[in-house]
């Protein structure tokens, strides 16, 4: 099995040669946990998730494509009866399997039999302290049980992340959070914004706005490093950045490492529990499915699938608004497609960027982000945003854009089984 | 067919400002530096952060105070 560290780092053959080197696999949308901001308003299982044996088929497909790690996530995963077998079968074709959990119900005799089945990574989302994290969660005591399964899993030697989600109500629990992660001795914590998919689109007052990075990353950054003094990796999420001032320390661990741009169909892979593909496990269904499992081979969706594709081919001609034109257009092409398809409907253009919330301040202006749509309320939806430039001196709006979806980026065809 | 991808660009740290430019770039565009020259303070900086270093863990040997 490859070591943790070299199944992550990607080469230059891994760019130019895309192959899912990553895939995060929803094995079920069941889930004991209500949470409001979930992009796949995950509650009740699939009424058509894979079967055992085509979720081992899939692992044997997965590995024959090279994929050096698998996440599973849900919903929760520990609530499919077949977790275990799913986490032995992926370390026995030689990949890293982890596992994504809100953790309310990780008891110590699913941690060992997750742990006898080889599972090595756990990532465990914490939101917040006690009383924000379960109001988030949806339930009472669920921080303490997320504490909990963190502390069982460190007993039986997995590596430990937490996942933390910046909403609009955390920045002030941030440094007591740690403080409690460098108690309990986690290795990585993964932070990213909240997307205004599912139900974070439904309760969108959890969004931080664009201009409010420029108060949130001077504190994550203070965070980064006093975690780096305590062993900890401070990893920002995809979402996070881009460029500015603290970009070259915390995307990695030399002065040459940077935000590169969307990894979605690249290195990414995510897979749904009723086996629809996408380039990334978090990018909405109906603009991304690029197939079944169930229809055609994995090879072949990831090979041929436009909507698999999209990065492999795209250029900065799809880049608009303030991206359009911006210093780092070609590296970064307008960072994560998931957040700003989420908001407008499109790749493309986001205001979530730090070096574009500073240059917008520079001129005396900033951006905020105002719902105009609802999400129609099926897993991994969105609404509709307007994006609205205003002046910081007195808030006077100077430009309100409201994006309109384009034939190219959204509806990619979804490959179906063909003669 | 699978689409090939493309290896992003490689960009070079201004160590006037720690932001990134392009490596082309004699003059940062954000901090109007010499990018050279900030290479070269960031360097000696450095070095001396390093002596630094090794000179206070030679005290703390000599005191008896290293863990």
């Amino acid at each position: 099995m490859a070591s943790i560290d070299s199944g992550r780092r990607l080469t230059e053959d891994d760019w130019t040669s895309p192959f899912p080197a990553h895939a995060v696999w929803e094995i079920t949308l069941a889930c004991d946990l209500e949470c409001n901001h979930c992009g796949s308003r995950a509650k009740r299982r699939r009424p058509d998730e894979l079967s055992t044996e085509e979720c081992l088929d899939v692992v044997a497909q997965l590995a024959a494509l090279g994929c050096r790690e698998v996440t599973l996530i849900g919903g929760e995963a520990y609530l499919r009866k077949d977790w275990t077998t799913l986490i032995r079968a992926v370390a026995d074709a030689g990949m890293i399997p982890g596992v994504q959990t809100g953790a309310r119900n990780l008891t110590e005799a699913r941690v060992r039999e997750a742990a006898e089945a080889g599972l090595r990574v756990i990532g465990v989302s914490i939101d917040g302290l006690a009383e924000t994290h379960d109001a988030i969660r949806g339930v009472e005591g669920s921080f303490d049980k997320a504490i909990e399964a963190l502390e069982t899993c460190k007993r039986y030697g997995m590596e430990l992340s937490v996942n933390t989600q910046i909403h609009s109500g955390i920045l002030e629990e941030l440094p007591a959070l740690l403080d409690r992660f460098i108690e309990i001795g986690i290795a990585t914590w993964q932070i990213q914004l909240t997307v205004a998919m599912g139900r974070a689109a439904d309760n969108d007052a959890l969004l931080v706005q664009p201009y409010e990075l420029l108060e949130i990353y001077p504190v994550l950054f203070a965070l980064w490093e006093k975690a780096k003094v305590h062993g900890i990796d401070l990893i920002p999420g995809n979402n996070i950045g881009y460029f500015g001032p603290y970009e070259h320390a915390w995307r990695g661990q030399s002065e040459y490492s940077h935000f590169k741009g969307c990894n979605a169909g690249l290195n990414t892979l995510g897979i749904e529990a009723d086996g629809t593909i996408k380039g990334c496990p978090s990018l909405p269904t109906a603009p991304y499915a690029g197939g079944n499992i169930r229809d055609l081979s994995l090879e072949r969706i990831w090979n041929e699938s436009d909507a698999l594709a999209f990065n492999r081919t795209r250029t900065t001609a799809d880049l608009w608004g303030r991206c359009e034109g911006c210093y780092y257009a070609d590296v970064c092409r307008a960072g994560c497609s998931w957040t700003t398809h989420t908001l407008f409907g499109r790749t493309g253009n986001n205001p979530y960027c730090h070096y574009r919330a500073m240059k917008l301040a520079e001129e005396g202006l900033r951006e905020r982000v105002v719902k105009v749509k609802s999400a129609p309320g099926v897993p991994f939806d969105f609404g509709g945003f307007e994006l609205i430039e205003e002046r910081i001196a007195d808030g006077a709006e100077v430009k309100r854009i409201a994006a309109t979806p384009t034939p190219a980026t959204v509806g990619h065809p979804r490959l179906v089984m063909l003669a | 067919m699978k689409a090939k991808g493309r290896v992003p660009p490689q960009l070079a740290l201004c160590h006037g400002c720690k932001q990134f430019v392009r490596p082309e770039e004699y003059t940062c565009p954000h901090c109007h530096d010499d990018i050279a020259m900030a290479a070269v303070r960031n360097r000696d900086r450095m070095e001396r952060v390093t002596q630094a270093t090794e000179e206070l863990q030679r005290l703390l040997d000599q005191l008896g105070l290293t863990r």
